[in-house]
């Protein structure tokens, strides 16, 4: 089992206890018979506890399966892709809902996908032109307008 | 050489994100969102320096419901809605923000900014009347919302199943204290209006209510019309289509003059019950400082809707008496009812010790 | 016979031109909102609403607000089995399979089952609620806290079971979609459970973000690591209609899905939902092969997908029998109708006998409808999976962010989006399966709060789940599920060895 899994099943099965404890501490459990707010929260808490202490202690002896989590190199798409995404996400306010489309669709196609300059601009202007007629002249879906006056 | 590219637009995204971040304003963001696209660049404010001129709105106007679709306030929403372009000629939008028992809504609204295009409705429900006292909250009513006028106040009912064999409070108290069995009562959330009232109920005549929350009205009415409880409390408009379908009979309005909408039901205290409480008060609210012609312009509309004949109509249709007061009235009313909540719930030994 | 008759009449209704008319742009208009995330069909509804008040006419309006709702149901189908995108709690389970089969190419074969399983179980709906809607509903009153906790917990058991993978991560899953849902504020007590004092996480975190996150982002994020160039789907599409063994397999799965759809979707709260769930663990009990579940088997997409059908057609009973609307989007409509003066219940049938037996033929007309709309856009839709994944991908995540925006005008989503897909990610590849967590989250507040009425109805005894028929049943099925578990896994490690619990 790779070090990967060792640190999820880690992870779970602290923050079963922490779920735990937090509700026994900090909320109501009450008694079986009349459960307060605690008591599902400390419920489940328990639950993945339990689960997941089992299932590392399971899988810990099987020593077998060491092929790598990711292979070579192919991390840094994701990687490009989770922090595009993220950035767009925080400036989708400020900069308004237009311009920071069409930039995360420009570089998304241009760093992750390679695509070829002529489908780079036609589908940053088609996708962004496209969702904003459809959401805000279509749906009247509120979006943030940021820079611009629309 | 490759890599370098991509790195170099990444660079100049965040670049371009700390400028953008030096003018992003910490409140969540609700200014630039505008429901239609009719709108235009919104018009300032009136400064306090500036004389006050008459206010129009410009693009479309949000009102926040801090509760679910379907329900009373909701419904008052809806009404208003349908009359509302007789009166104003930009579009209203109306926006269901349920959550924490009418805090998340109130707040969304605190947070707006007072240029006249967000309003709060339901305001002294629950999370205004009676939740400050009950628990740690955040949000203080007074502290953060303005009232702008009065438009309902949804009386609690109490109503019994209709092949219940109760037609009153004082049979089912009586079997009660005769079996000892107590009265289950169907409440829509915990310490809310409705469950207060019947908390109160119990405590003023020391019968065994017990009461089962629910997760909202519809939950509540559907226990109550299924017999899975003796009793249930609600506001007329939730009750009215079981009332009228003959589903449910409504023994008794907790206030102390029958409810305009309904005028067969007696009150408790004309059966012996000497218990009213104030029900559930609708008003509209406004974030703080709202320039004053903003206020004035918005008071008048909604007296303008709640003299409007159809308006009236929907409303008694549904249950819900038209009351409309102005500011001042409605903030004297406010604070009166704020006060005998906050003695109800001492009464109860409910009041949260910080 | 009367009912024949006044659904007769109900045609002419729903036929004359300005409500075909209106019928027709509802389908439209639903499809279209349930193939985009995020935007569900009560946010439309409440967006149309002034549009609504303007048509003056009861009988129309509601036909068109109808056709928004089950026009919803079918593309939320669409994008569960092409993109592995729920649109709507009720889509997930069409998804675990639906997208398997289209990674293999079938994606056709899954759309067109899809449509037309949920056209006849519409169908069959209709049928059921003009003869025997009223006795259902009553039925339904009589489900009360005890009723419902015992069909959650048969449905989180079933959930469990959805996953082809091993139980112990299934559980796993399971525990954290219930402690995903009680973040927020406890609706019985009012008090804040695990907010940490933030506004945002006071309203708790919605089904939409989650999904769109475990679902959605963590699939494109998996399809990443590969090669980026090549297409969403790599293998060659196959027919477009599905093959005479697939009708073989799935002309059951349909009739029992429509079936189990109209009974448990009459009960309102869980309906949907639970009935898919029901549906695809019954199909898994006949199938011939069901080792195939979890990997492209035409059964797990028709009966799930005609059960959500029929349940969504039958979740309109309680409100016009009853006047109780049982989720947002028939409270948006219950609320529209009182607004304009008709109170939905018992006596909507006499008082507007146009408006009730007009909206019933509609569904049946807006089913038909619908079948029309969708079979053709089969052959688009699947034109989309040829679309070059660095195109699509950008897209796709850009209708989600904003799906997961719409939903309360903030960023906050979004970035719990993003979260969840990482998180999605993350224990994909570890072979966990994000379907119980879901069912799990989506079903868990009402089984909390069940459990906690039933006790505070019985006084605090568990007597309470056991003595009354229906929740009796209920509970009795769930041991029963249980211990034939145990049992036949028993029988097979018997046979073949041990089984690992991994």
């Amino acid at each position: 089992m790779t070090k990967v899994h060792r640190i999820v099943g880690i992870i779970f099965t602290l923050l079963g206890l922490y779920i735990s404890i937090y509700s026994f501490t900090k909320l109501e459990v009450g008694t079986i018979t009349k459960p307060g707010a605690g008591f599902f929260t400390f419920v489940c808490g328990t639950g993945i506890f339990i689960s997941s202490a089992i299932w590392l202690f399971l899988s810990w002896r099987k020593k077998g399966d060491s092929t790598p989590f990711w292979g070579k190199g192919e991390w840094i798409n994701l990687l490009l892709a989770l922090v595009i995404t993220f950035v767009y996400a925080l400036v989708m306010e400020p900069l308004g809902y237009a311009i920071s489309t069409a930039l995360f669709i420009l570089l998304w196609q241009i760093v992750i996908a390679h695509s070829k300059p002529l489908t780079i601009i036609l589908f940053t202007v088609l996708g962004t032109g496209a969702m904003y007629f459809l959401f805000e002249k279509l749906l009247s879906v509120p979006l943030p307008n940021g820079l611009l006056p629309w | 050489m490759k890599k370098v590219i991509p790195l170099l637009l990444v660079t100049i995204l965040l670049s371009s994100l700390l400028l953008s971040g030096c003018g992003n304003k910490p409140a969540p963001a609700v200014s630039s969102s505008a429901p239609s696209p009719s709108g235009s660049v919104p018009a300032a404010p009136a400064t306090g320096s500036e004389p006050p001129k008459e206010w129009t709105p410009e693009r479309a106007i949000n009102i926040i419901v801090p509760y679910t679709a379907g329900g009373s306030s909701d419904l008052l929403g809806r009404a208003i809605e349908k009359v509302w372009s007789k009166y104003c000629e930009q579009p209203v939008q109306i926006v269901n923000k349920p959550g924490g028992g009418g805090v998340t809504g109130s707040v969304y609204v605190a947070n707006s900014p007072p240029d006249g295009y967000t309003l709060g409705l339901a305001y002294g429900s629950g999370c205004d009347m009676s939740m400050p006292f009950l628990q740690e909250l955040e949000y203080d009513p007074f502290e953060a919302l303005d009232p702008l006028c009065l438009i309902s106040i949804h009386t609690v009912m109490v109503g019994v199943p209709e092949n219940s064999e109760f037609n009153s409070l004082a049979d089912m108290i009586k079997w009660s204290d005769e079996t000892g069995k107590p009265i289950t009562a169907a409440s829509s959330t915990a310490n809310g209006t409705v469950d207060l009232v019947l908390q109160g109920l119990a405590y003023s005549t020391g019968a065994n209510i017990v009461i089962i929350p629910h997760d909202g009205t519809a939950g509540s009415i559907t226990t109550l019309v299924g017999g899975q409880t003796m009793i249930g409390g609600a506001h007329p408009s939730d009750f009215l289509p079981q009332y009228k379908a003959e589903r449910i009979k409504l023994i008794g309005v907790a206030t102390d003059e029958r409810d305009s909408s309904m005028p067969d039901v007696p009150t408790l205290k004309e059966q012996g019950v000497d218990f009213s409480a104030w029900g559930s008060i609708k008003g509209v609210s406004v974030p703080k400082n709202m320039p004053d012609n903003i206020k004035k312009y918005y008071e008048k509309l909604f007296k303008q809707i709640c003299e409007d004949e159809e308006f009236i109509k929907i409303m008694n249709d549904m249950g819900q008496p038209v009351m409309y007061e102005d500011i001042e009235t409605f903030t004297k009313t406010f604070k009166n009812a704020s006060e005998d909540y906050r003695n109800l719930i001492d009464n109860l030994g409910l009041t949260y010790k910080k | 016979m009367e009912t024949i008759q006044s659904l007769l009449g109900g045609f002419a209704v729903a036929l004359s031109g300005i409500n075909l008319l209106f019928g027709f742009l509802g389908c439209l208009l639903g499809t279209v909102v349930g193939v985009l995330p995020g935007l569900g069909p009560a946010a439309t509804i409440s967006l149309l609403l002034p549009v609504v008040y303007a048509m003056n006419s009861p009988a129309t309006s509601l036909i068109f607000l109808a056709g928004i709702f089950y026009g919803s149901m079918y593309g939320g189908s669409t994008t569960s089995i092409l993109l592995n995108l729920p649109g709507e709690a009720a889509s997930v389970v069409t998804a675990i399979d639906g997208h398997e089969m289209a990674k293999k190419g079938r994606a056709g074969a899954a759309l067109s089952i899809a449509a037309i399983g949920s056209f006849i179980a519409g169908t069959v709906g209709v049928i059921g609620m003009s003869f025997i809607g009223p006795p259902v509903a009553e039925l339904a009153l009589k489900f009360g806290a005890p009723e419902y906790f015992a069909l959650m917990v048969l449905g989180l058991l079933l959930a469990v079971f959805l996953t082809s993978g091993s139980p112990l991560k299934g559980c796993i899953m399971l525990f954290l979609g219930i402690f995903l849902a009680n973040i927020g504020i406890d609706p019985l007590t009012g008090r804040e459970r695990f907010t940490f004092g933030t506004l945002e996480l006071m309203g708790g975190f919605d089904f939409v973000t989650i999904a769109m996150g475990m679902f959605g982002l963590s699939e494109i994020l998996l399809t990443l690591e590969k090669e980026v160039s090549s297409e969403f789907v790599t293998t060659k599409i196959g027919r477009l209609w599905p093959t005479a063994k697939d009708w073989m397999e799935s002309k059951w799965a349909i009739i029992r899905g429509s079936i189990i759809g109209f009974f448990v979707g009459v009960i309102p709260g869980g309906g949907a939902v639970v009935s898919s769930l029901v549906s695809y663990s019954v199909e898994r009990k006949f199938a011939k092969h069901p080792e195939e579940f979890g990997k492209g088997a035409i059964a797990a997409v028709a009966g799930p997908e005609s059960a959500n059908n029929g349940a969504s057609s039958s979740s309109f009973i309680p409100l016009l029998t009853l006047g109780i609307p049982c989720n947002a989007s028939i409270a948006m409509i219950y609320a529209a109708l009182l607004v304009q003066g008709i109170t939905p219940g018992p006596f909507l049938l006499n008082d507007h006998p146009d408006v009730f037996w007009g909206v019933i033929a509609s569904m049946y007309i807006g089913n038909v409808i619908l079948v029309i709309l969708n079979l053709p856009l089969v052959g688009v839709w699947v034109k989309l999976l040829k679309i070059p994944f660095g195109i699509l991908a950008p897209l796709i995540v850009m209708i989600t962010a904003v799906g997961c925006y719409s939903l309360e005008n903030n960023m906050f989503n979004v970035f719990a989006f993003i979260g969840f897909g990482i998180f999605g990610y993350i224990v994909r590849k570890l072979d966990f399966e994000p379907g119980p967590l879901l069912m799990a989250f989506i079903l868990s507040p009402l089984m909390e709060n069940s459990l906690r009425q039933s006790l505070m109805l019985s006084q605090g005894s568990f007597s309470i789940f056991f003595t009354r028929p229906i929740s009796g049943s209920f509970m009795a099925t769930f041991f029963i599920v249980i211990i034939w578990q145990f049992i036949s896994k028993f029988r097979k490690s018997r046979k073949k060895g041990p089984v690992s619990f991994l």
